[in-house]
C-alpha cells in the first residue's frame, strides 16, 4: 500500500523530481566550485533576487497550464506598480496605494482573461496586446518619471527579517505552497487542467470553461499585483522600465520546471525548482566570473535543454 | 531460411509487446494474390498491431515476414511503401488545406518541374483526373475540392486511391468502416472489389465487424488477446455464430439482453422538446416526447441533424428556436448546467476528445460533472476515488489504479468510465450517442445490460445510433431523422432495417431522381 503510494508519487512528478534533482546536483556541484555560493548571505540573495519572477511564475504556470499564456505579466507589474508609486508618493497612505496595485493588477488580469475566455482571441494576441498598451499607459501617466519616497511602513513591513530572512522571501515561500493547494485541490485548479488537456470535454461535463478559462487570467493578475508590491518593498522606487522582461523570465521558470506549453500539464511545486534553477544558474555564472554577455547564452540552452529532456522521457515513457 | 506457407505476404511467429503488455504471442498470417483478408478479434486482441507491424509502423520483437517468398524487413512506413505494402490508417494522413489532387501527389517528385522545383499543376490534375475516371469516381470526388470539405468516406477513398497511385500491391485498412454510414460502406466496398478484380491488389481488412467482414472478405484470421484462434480460415465455412466465439471465446446467445418492450407507453412524460431548430440549419422544427423509463432510438443516415437535435435539448449548442420541458416544466434557458440541474445526462459520441479526458486520471474524469456541480469549491480526492471505486464494481470497468490515466483502459473500459461519469449524476434522463462505437462484442453486451437496468429503475433514455441491429434490439421507439427533420416513429412491432432505411432516405433518393 505504502508502496503503491511511493510508486505513484514518483510517476506523477516525475519531470518535477529529475529538475529537483538537477538542482540538487548543479547546487553541490557550485558549493565546490564557489566557496562564496553556498553561504547563507549568497543564498538569502539569490531568493530575495528571484522573488518577484517567482510570484509571477504562479499565475504563469496557471495560464500556461489552462493552454494559454500571459505575455503582459511584465509591463502590468510596471502599470500597476506605477499607480500604486504615484498615490503613495503623493498621499502616504499605504493601504489605499495596495488596494490600488492589487485593484489594477486584477483589473488586466480579468481584462486579459476577457479577451480569451469570452472573445476567443488567441492568448499570445490577447496578452501581448495588453502587454503594449500597460507600457504605454505607465508612460503616459508617469510621463517617463520615477517615482520612490513611499510611507516607511512598506519597507518595516516587507523588508522586517523573521530569524534573519526578509518578509517577502517568507511571503513567496507561503504563496507557493497556498497557490499549489489551490492547483490540486479546488475546482478552478482541477478545472484549469481540464481545459488545458480538452476544453470541449470539460465543456460537456458542465464546467464553464470559459469563466474558468478568465479566472486563470485573474489569478495572474492577482499575481502580478503581488509581485508588484514585493518589487517596491525591494527596490522602494518605480520608474517606467520596472517590469520589462519579467514575462519571459517567467514563462522560462515555468516551462524549466516541467510546465507544458501544450497546456494541461504543469505543477507549481515543479515551477518553483524551475526558478531555483533559474536564478541559482545566473548567480552562479556572476560568482565564476563569467562575462556577463555570455549569460543569456548559458540560461537560453538551459531552457532548450530542460524542454528536450522532458520531451524525450516523456515519449520513452509512452 | 524459407517459410512453408503459399502466399504473397507471409508473417510468421510475430511477437510485439508494448510495456508490460503482450499484444502479439508468435501469430501467423498469410496474404494470398488479391484477395481480400479480414484480420478480426476483439479490442485489444492485437489485429491492428499486426496490421501496423506488416506496414512498417511497429517493429516485431520477433518472427519474420515474407513477401514473395523473400525475406523482408520493413522498417518504417515508407520502406513498406516502397515494397507495395499501404496502410490507411483510421487517423487520415491526409493535409486538409490542399485539394484531392495535390493530396495524391504529396511527395512524389514526378509532378515537379524544372529541377523538380516547380509543381506542374497541369501534370498533377490530368492525372488525378485520369485516377479517378479509372475506378469511376469522378461523381464522388473533386480533384480541385480542398480534403477538409470531404466527407470522411471520401478521405478514406482518397486514402487508398493514395495507395493505388504509389503502386501499392497490398492495402492494409485499418477500421475501414468505424465512421462511415451503410451507403458509404457499400461504396468503399465496391471500390475494394474493383481493385481486387482489376488490378489483383490484396487487402487486409482489420475490423471487428463480423457482417461486413462476410459481405467483404474471402478469408478471416482471428486473433484473441495476442494469440492465433483462426489462421486463414475460408469464410464461407463459417457461421456469423462461429466468428464471435472465436473473437470472444465464448457464446453470446442474446447481445441485446432481454427487454419487455412498449411497458411504457402510459408512463408519464419526463421530456419534451417542442419544434427544435438550430442555428445552421441541420435541425428543422423537431418535437419530440419521452416517457419515463423508455428507451427511445434515434437514429438516420450521418448528417441527418440526430446528433445536432441532442446537443440543442441538452444545450451544448445553440439553438434558434423551440423549447425544452421536463416534466412539464419549462427550462428558460437552456444551458449544459441547467440540463444536469434538470437531471439530463449526456454521453457524446466521440469519447476521446467530447467525452473523456485522456490524460487526467479515471477518478478525475469519473466525477468531473460532480466536482462541477457540487458547492464546495474544494475537491476531496477521496471521494472522487471512492465513485471511481463504485463505478468500477457497477460497471465492471476493467481497471489498475483509479489514479491511472483513461489513457491506460481500453475502448470498452473507456465507455464504461464515459457511461460511469453520468451515472454519477443519478440522471432520470439520458441522452447517449453511439454508445457502442469503435468497442467489442463483449463490452458492447455489457454497456446493453447497463442500459437496460436503468431503463427498468426508470431512467429514460435516448439512444442515438447508426447501427440499426442494435436501435431495433434495444429500443421502445424508433425516431428516423432525415435531412433534419423528424420523418417517422416505429414503435419495436414495427420495426425493420428495410422500414428504418425507407425513412431515412427515400425522400433524398426521389430528390436525386427528379434532378
Amino acid at each position: 500500500m505504502k508502496n503503491e503510494r511511493m510508486n505513484r508519487f514518483f510517476r506523477t512528478y516525475r519531470s518535477e523530481l529529475s529538475m529537483l534533482l538537477v538542482f540538487v546536483i548543479f547546487y553541490i556541484v557550485m558549493s565546490f566550485a564557489s566557496p562564496a555560493f553556498n553561504t547563507k548571505v549568497n543564498v538569502l540573495n539569490v531568493l530575495s533576487q528571484m522573488s518577484v519572477v517567482a510570484i509571477l511564475a504562479i499565475g504563469q504556470t496557471f495560464v500556461i497550464v489552462s493552454g494559454g499564456i500571459d505575455l503582459a505579466v511584465g509591463m502590468a507589474v510596471g502599470l500597476s506598480g506605477m499607480l500604486g508609486a504615484m498615490y503613495m508618493s503623493k498621499t502616504g497612505n499605504l493601504l489605499v496605494g495596495v488596494l490600488i496595485v492589487i485593484g489594477v493588477a486584477c483589473l488586466i488580469g480579468f481584462f486579459n482573461g476577457f479577451l480569451v475566455g469570452y472573445l476567443r482571441i488567441a492568448a499570445f494576441i490577447a496578452t501581448l496586446g495588453s502587454q503594449v498598451i500597460c507600457n504605454s499607459l505607465t508612460y503616459v501617466l508617469s510621463d517617463g518619471n520615477s517615482y520612490s519616497g513611499f510611507p516607511r511602513m512598506l519597507d518595516t513591513i516587507g523588508n522586517h527579517k523573521f530569524f534573519g530572512i526578509r518578509f517577502y522571501i517568507i511571503f513567496m515561500v507561503l504563496l507557493y505552497i497556498l497557490m499549489t493547494w489551490v492547483m490540486s485541490s479546488t475546482k478552478l485548479g482541477r478545472f484549469t487542467y481540464s481545459i488545458g488537456s480538452n476544453s470541449e470535454a470539460a465543456r460537456l461535463s458542465g464546467i464553464n470553461t470559459r469563466k474558468y478559462t478568465m479566472l486563470c487570467y485573474a489569478v495572474s493578475g492577482l499575481m502580478v499585483g503581488l509581485a508588484a508590491l514585493v518589487n517596491m518593498v525591494r527596490l522602494m522606487a518605480v520608474d517606467p522600465t520596472t517590469g520589462g522582461g519579467l514575462e519571459m523570465d517567467s514563462i522560462a521558470a515555468s516551462v524549466i520546471g516541467g510546465v507544458s506549453m501544450a497546456g494541461g500539464k504543469g505543477t507549481l511545486p515543479g515551477t518553483f525548482v524551475g526558478i531555483l534553477l533559474y536564478s541559482f544558474l545566473r548567480n552562479a555564472l556572476n560568482l565564476l566570473g563569467i562575462n556577463p554577455f555570455w549569460q543569456g547564452t548559458v540560461t537560453g540552452v538551459v531552457i532548450i535543454v530542460a524542454v528536450l529532456a522532458e520531451s524525450f522521457a516523456s515519449k520513452r515513457n509512452k | 531460411m524459407g517459410t512453408n506457407r503459399q502466399g504473397v505476404l507471409v508473417a510468421e511467429n510475430i511477437s510485439k509487446h508494448f510495456g508490460g503488455t503482450q499484444a502479439l504471442s508468435g501469430v501467423s498470417f498469410t496474404l494470398k494474390a488479391g484477395e481480400v483478408h479480414a484480420l478480426m478479434g476483439e479490442n485489444g486482441a492485437g489485429k491492428s498491431t499486426l496490421g501496423k507491424i506488416l506496414a512498417g509502423i511497429h517493429q516485431p520483437d520477433g518472427g519474420e515476414i515474407y513477401l514473395d517468398g523473400q525475406q523482408i524487413h520493413v522498417e518504417n512506413p515508407r520502406a513498406a511503401k516502397e515494397k507495395g505494402i499501404s496502410i490507411v490508417l483510421q487517423e487520415f494522413n491526409l493535409l486538409p488545406d490542399l485539394s484531392v489532387a495535390e493530396n495524391l501527389i504529396v511527395g512524389n517528385d514526378e509532378y515537379y518541374k524544372f529541377g523538380k522545383r516547380v509543381l506542374d499543376k497541369r501534370k498533377m490534375y490530368s492525372h488525378s483526373k485520369e485516377l479517378l475516371s479509372l475506378f469511376k469516381l469522378g461523381a464522388n470526388l473533386d480533384v480541385y475540392e480542398k480534403v477538409k470539405d470531404l466527407t470522411i468516406a471520401q478521405m478514406q477513398i482518397l486514402e487508398i486511391l493514395k495507395a493505388v497511385d504509389a503502386d501499392s500491391r497490398i492495402i492494409i485498412l485499418d477500421e475501414p468502416t468505424a465512421a462511415l454510414s451503410g451507403n458509404e460502406v457499400d461504396q468503399l466496398f465496391e471500390i475494394v472489389r474493383r481493385l481486387q478484380r482489376e488490378k489483383n491488389i490484396g487487402f487486409i481488412i482489420v475490423s471487428h465487424k463480423i457482417e461486413e467482414i462476410f459481405a467483404i472478405a474471402d478469408r478471416v484470421t482471428v486473433f484473441r488477446d495476442g494469440k492465433q484462434i483462426l489462421d486463414g480460415v475460408d469464410l464461407s465455412t463459417l457461421t456469423e455464430n462461429d466468428l464471435v466465439k472465436s473473437m470472444v471465446g465464448r457464446e453470446i446467445t442474446n447481445l441485446y439482453g432481454s427487454r419487455e418492450f412498449g411497458t411504457c407507453k402510459d408512463n408519464e412524460e419526463v421530456l419534451r422538446a417542442e419544434h427544435i431548430t438550430d442555428v445552421h440549419g441541420r435541425v428543422k422544427d423537431v418535437s419530440l416526447s419521452l416517457r419515463k423509463g423508455e428507451i427511445v432510438g434515434l437514429t438516420g443516415v450521418v448528417g441527418a441533424g440526430r446528433t445536432e437535435l441532442a446537443r440543442c435539448i441538452f444545450g451544448i449548442d445553440h439553438k434558434k428556436s423551440g423549447k425544452v420541458f421536463i416534466h412539464g416544466k419549462e427550462i428558460p434557458n437552456v444551458t449544459i448546467r441547467h440540463s444536469i440541474e434538470a437531471k439530463i445526462g449526456f454521453v457524446p459520441e466521440d469519447r476521446k476528445y467530447d467525452g473523456l479526458i485522456l490524460n487526467e486520471s479515471i477518478a478525475d474524469n469519473i466525477s468531473q460533472v460532480l466536482q462541477n456541480m457540487q458547492k464546495s469549491i474544494v475537491i476531496s480526492k477521496k471521494k472522487s476515488v471512492g465513485e471511481a471505486e463504485r463505478m468500477k464494481k457497477e460497471l465492471n470497468i476493467k481497471m489498475g489504479s483509479s489514479y491511472d490515466s483513461v489513457n491506460s483502459l481500453s475502448g470498452g473500459n473507456q465507455q464504461k468510465v464515459l457511461l460511469g461519469k453520468w451515472m454519477l449524476t443519478d440522471p432520470e434522463i439520458l441522452i447517449i450517442d453511439e454508445p457502442t462505437r469503435g468497442i467489442d462484442i463483449a463490452s458492447k453486451s455489457e454497456i446493453y445490460t447497463i442500459l437496460n437496468d436503468l431503463s427498468r429503475a426508470g431512467v429514460t433514455i435516448l439512444m442515438i445510433s447508426s447501427e440499426q441491429p442494435e436501435i431495433i434490439g434495444m429500443c421502445d421507439r424508433i425516431l428516423v431523422m432525415r435531412e433534419g427533420v423528424l420523418a417517422g416513429e416505429l414503435s419495436h412491432e414495427e420495426v425493420s432495417e428495410q422500414r428504418i432505411t425507407a425513412l431515412a432516405t427515400i425522400e433524398s433518393g426521389e430528390k436525386k431522381n427528379e434532378e
